[in-house]
């Protein structure tokens, strides 16, 4: 599903350049669980980024389900991303001026979803993510464990064949990470492929493999199962 | 386009269509809900920003309703683009005065001559600001507001009849038309009016039939009546002179006439007609009249542009003024700017509060068009709310608004169809002009950086975000510069170097109904204890009736053309006048009905060295013998210059004559009153008023009030001033608050980290308050030139002008950075106070 092969990203300041991706190269199948791993700096939210095609890379090919992305505009990105991948994030990242029920919406309206075929579908995914009684609250009535559940909903409502996770759990008690954590692998099992970052050893344990980066580039590859 | 394509294309478009419109309206309705849900979660935010955006709206509209009212006079006329009126520049040696009335006998003489001209109708103002009063059966009342008009009055102008004939209603002389207030004022209806015959006082006029009743004339025109009296056989205005200027005379063009080629053909037409006036009025041909310095120079005005270009001799009401027009635009789109540049201000600072949720939608399909709709949709709903608040501010602000500009606005005139969309398109474009920028930095934003909370507002959005605070507060400091520069020179004009005492003096007027008892009634006043004294004029300062006159030193050639006025021996001691040589008129010379006495430039002007005992003479009939021979006149005195006329104007020769040579008949009588019990001394006045003239009314006026009289347009433009500086002021502050509050929010952590190394709350406010300051400090620097050209420019006006001086920059400059401290320290000193725990916890 995705392969990559010799990316390169450089951050650039006036008088330094930093190398946050070196040559890197990684293969993700369809219906795998990957975690990756490394110290703050290695170039882990780098490689996310670009994976979500939310940044582009300055070198190298990124192929996504056979086609080259690397080199997509803006417009490209945002439509391939709308389609194809969901994204949770560390610090949940709900709009806090939308309900519940609306953050979780909005993915569908940008693919231009039309409304009772909406409705529907949040109601589904919220039933499945238990947060249903909570669907006219806004974000900051809620826990954190139940924003992240709101956001993996957000995440998964559009079907998405790919979820870009970055650090999940960062923001959570244990009991609601392990939570948020069995719904992703639940999700995994439905075949939805998950890239994880994760500083978390016990939530890498989740996955099928573990990507161990250092200085942008791949270091060792566990597999799990 | 093929077939196949073609259908392809449409089948695309059929299939698409739906989807996009239920997509645009989901849009539509999410951006709605979140532009709600924001302005509502950042209360005093939103406020300011719609406050602001509001204030700014109003004004524009204030000033949208005062020019349409100004540019709109006369227009209920429906001959208002064929009607000129016929105006003239009098050329006398050495100087120039222009009338808006020309002799009388030119209206039909120019019909009679130009071919294209339709009709020509005079109109005579013969009560010139004073009163005469209409009496029926029990009921009587002072009439202000009366003309004399020719019969073709209504061919020419229209107006609504409510009884009577237009085509016949002057026809005849001794009639009058009156307009629906008064004809109800005296019989209760128009109906009533017609045939009634009204008494008037006096022997210049008879018994006046009504022959009809109009509508009452509109107020936006250029002259205004309560009644209309006919010309029709009246010799008064019947007798031919081509040269002494009386009617005001309106030419109705054919439709196809040039009024260039009908002033073309004037000269030779006033020559053939003026020529034997002069010979027998001076005794000189037209081409000696010319060449000694005289001559005319009549033109055509438009009567739609009477209003705000013509500022002649003998207006029939005070004009209004292009200039102001001008200046009000210029204002009004000033203030429209700062109310923009605060959202803009306020929108872009507060961005980064918005970056996450664009990040958000970025992350989750939105492309950057979207976002610009989406914030281009919230700045027009703000910008309708503001719309919204402004009319209802407007609504507040109108009644201030006409007694400071003498206007009579009313709301109600914007409500047409046309207004209202007039108003909702600048509602739309303000939304877009201050929502663009803030739209495009918003869509900007890339979402890894914002979602990660590496979210700074970039360099260039502080730069634009000051560069605009620095461009509002200039404005502000201009117009506050402006406000002291028009008020210094406002207390120069009404103040204390006039050359004479304007306090405490009250003017009797109708002082001519005393007539033989006019000495015994003043030597009556000075026995009341308040009044200091009395004394007989025929005109005191800041009045328009200095009339003209033309003196020379016996046996010279040279006459000097000045000003005169007719006064008794008190006007030296009640006015406080000074004198530079000789004495005053005195009762106990009895020869000084034949003296006079110049002020110094009359002296100068007739190149008098030793101007005490020279021999004096006059062409002016009133002056000399009932045969016309001349009586020889004496320079007794010369009085210290004075300011009896505007401070527009040079102090020009003024000679005194003795009221004595007139049975000291007098139209006014000006009393020094002392200034305690000011108001029983008035009533005992009065009483003394009601002895000797038991039928008419006392009326008077305050010498201080006539000069500020004087003085209206520029009292207005000062008021005007200080109105609009005050609210750019208050707009400017606003989005300084807003701006401040933001910035103190920002610096939250800063501060907390600040406070717990030691600093003290005073420092903190110091140094959240210098930046701002150093904004408004350069502010001042760009506003000083600006203002010193517009004032200088503004102060040429004035022959007698004060001079532009330091301490108006300085304080105007002051005033707006106290303001800044006021508006700044009010969140500095509430962030500096804040627990630093609480806000580095917040990390």
């Amino acid at each position: 599903m995705i392969n990559i092969t010799n990316l390169e990203k450089y951050y650039r300041t006036e008088e330094v350049e930093t190398v946050a991706l070196n040559k890197l190269s990684i293969t993700v199948k369809e219906g795998e669980f990957v975690a990756i791993m490394g110290p703050s700096g290695c170039g882990k939210s780098t490689l996310l980024n670009i994976l979500g095609l939310l940044d582009d890379p300055d070198n190298g090919s990124y192929l996504f389900n056979g086609t080259e992305v690397a080199k997509y505009n803006e417009r490209k990105r945002a439509d391939l991303r709308k389609r194809n991948i969901g994204f949770v994030f560390q610090s949940f990242n709900l709009i806090d001026e939308l309900t519940v029920f609306e953050n979780v919406e909005l993915p569908l309206i940008y693919t231009g979803i039309k409304g009772p075929e909406r409705k529907k579908r949040v109601e589904d995914v919220l039933d499945k993510m238990q947060i249903m009684h909570r669907r006219n609250h806004f974000p900051q009535q809620l826990s954190g464990g139940q924003q992240q559940r709101v956001a993996v909903a957000r995440a998964v409502v559009n079907n998405p064949k790919l979820i870009l996770a970055d650090e999940p759990t960062g923001n959570l008690d244990s009991s609601n990470g392990n939570e948020v954590m069995q719904l992703l692998t639940d999700l995994n099992e439905q075949g939805t492929t998950i890239i994880m970052v994760t500083h978390s050893e016990h939530d890498a344990k989740y996955s099928h493999r573990i990507i161990r980066m250092l200085d942008g580039q791949t270091v060792t590859e566990n597999i799990l199962v | 386009m093929d077939k196949p394509l073609q259908r392809t294309f449409l089948y695309k478009w059929k299939s698409n269509k739906d989807a996009f419109f239920t997509k645009s309206t989901v849009m539509i309705n999410n951006y709605l809900t979140i532009a709600i849900r924001n302005i509502l979660k950042r209360k005093i935010f939103s406020l300011i920003n719609i406050l602001g955006l509001a204030t700014g709206m109003a004004i524009c509209l204030l000033i949208v309703l005062f020019i349409k009212s100004e540019t709109g006079f006369d227009s209920s006329q429906s001959k208002s683009d064929r009607i000129y009126r016929m105006v003239v520049d009098r050329k006398y040696p050495g100087r120039s005065t222009s009338y808006s009335f020309i002799p009388q006998s030119y209206a039909s003489a120019i019909q009679q001559e130009i071919p294209g001209v339709e009709e020509s109708v005079r109109i005579f103002n013969f009560i010139g600001g004073g009163s005469f009063q209409l009496k029926y059966e029990d009921k009587s009342f002072e009439e202000t507001s009366a003309l004399f008009a020719d019969s073709n009055f209504f061919k020419v102008f229209n107006a609504e009849f409510l009884a009577g004939n237009p085509e016949n209603a002057l026809n005849k002389l001794n009639t009058m038309v009156l307009t629906e207030t008064s004809a109800r004022k005296y019989f209760g209806s128009a109906e009533n009016a017609i045939g009634k015959v009204l008494q008037p006082e006096g022997n210049f006029l008879q018994p006046l039939e009504i022959t009809a009743v109009c509508k009452d004339w509109p107020e936006n025109s250029h002259f205004t009546f309560d009644m209309l009296l006919s010309t029709a056989g009246n010799n008064n205005f019947n007798d031919i002179n081509y040269v002494n200027f009386a009617a005001h005379t309106y030419l109705l063009l054919n439709q196809n006439t040039n009024p260039g080629s009908v002033e073309a053909k004037m000269p030779n037409i006033i020559e053939k007609y003026a020529a034997g006036n002069i010979e027998q009025q001076f005794g000189i041909s037209f081409k000696q009249f010319q060449d000694a310095g005289n001559g005319y120079h009549y033109y055509l005005q438009p009567l739609p542009k009477i209003h705000l270009i013509s500022h002649l001799e003998g207006e029939l009401k005070p004009n209004g003024s292009l200039t102001a027009i001008y200046i009000f635009g210029i204002v009004a789109f000033f203030i429209m700017l700062i109310a923009c540049i605060n959202f803009i201000n306020l929108s872009t600072a507060r961005s980064s509060e918005r970056a996450k949720e664009v990040g958000i939608r970025k992350t989750f399909g939105s492309d950057k068009k979207m976002l610009i709709t989406q914030f281009l949709t919230e700045s027009a709903i703000i910008s309708f709310i503001g719309m919204i608040l402004s009319i209802g501010l407007v609504f507040l602000l109108i009644p201030l608004f006409n007694q400071i500009s003498g206007k009579n606005l009313h709301l109600q005139n914007l409500f047409s169809i046309a207004n209202i969309l007039v108003l909702i398109a600048f509602t739309l474009f303000i939304g877009f002009i201050a929502g663009l920028y803030p739209a495009f930095v918003l869509s900007s934003f890339r979402p890894i950086q914002v979602l990660r909370g590496k979210f700074k507002s970039g360099s260039f959005g502080l730069a634009l975000r000051n560069g605009l605070v620095i461009f509002q507060f200039a404005v502000s400091v201009i117009l506050i510069i402006c406000t002291i520069v028009v008020n210094s020179q406002m207390k120069y004009m009404t103040g204390e170097k006039l050359g004479f005492n304007k306090e405490h003096t009250i003017i009797i007027e109708r002082a001519d109904l005393l007539q033989d008892k006019t000495r015994a009634f003043k030597n009556e006043l000075k026995k009341i204890s308040g009044v200091e004294n009395a004394s007989g004029a025929s005109a005191l300062p800041g009045q328009p009736n200095y009339f003209g006159v033309s003196w020379q030193e016996k046996g010279s050639k040279e006459p000097m053309t000045g000003r005169g006025i007719i006064v008794d021996d008190q006007y030296l001691a009640t006015l406080g006048l000074e004198l530079s040589a000789g004495r005053f008129f005195s009762q106990d010379y009895p020869t000084d009905s034949l003296a006079v006495i110049l002020n110094e430039r009359a002296v100068n002007e007739m190149g008098l060295k030793d101007p005490v005992n020279t021999r004096v003479t006059t062409p002016e009939g009133i002056y000399n013998a009932p045969d016309g021979s001349q009586n020889i006149y004496t320079v007794i005195g010369v009085v210290k210059d004075f300011h009896y006329q505007s401070l527009h104007q040079p102090i020009t020769p003024l000679v005194f004559t003795n009221s004595a040579k007139f049975r000291d008949e007098t139209g006014l009588i000006a009393v020094r009153v002392k200034g305690n019990n000011f108001k029983s001394t008035v009533q005992e006045i009065e009483n003394k008023w009601k002895e000797f003239i038991k039928d008419r009314n006392f009326h008077y006026s305050f010498l201080d009030k006539t000069i500020e009289a004087q003085y209206l347009s520029e009292s207005r433009t000062q008021k005007i001033f200080t109105f609009f500086s005050s609210l750019a002021i208050f707009i400017a502050c606003i989005g300084l608050l807003g701006l401040a509050a933001y910035t103190t929010q920002q610096r939250t952590r800063e501060i907390g980290i600040r406070k717990v190394l030691g600093a003290s709350v005073g420092s903190i406010v110091s140094m959240l308050s210098r930046d701002f300051l150093k904004l408004v400090a350069l502010a001042s620097l760009i506003a000083f030139p600006v203002a010193w050209m517009a004032m200088h420019k503004w102060l040429q006006d004035f022959t007698y002008r004060i001079s532009i001086a330091w301490w108006m920059f300085i304080s105007a400059a002051v005033v707006a950075i106290l303001v800044a401290i006021l508006t700044i320290s009010f969140q500095a000193i509430k962030a500096a106070n804040a627990n630093p725990v609480k806000s580095l916890r917040t990390e």
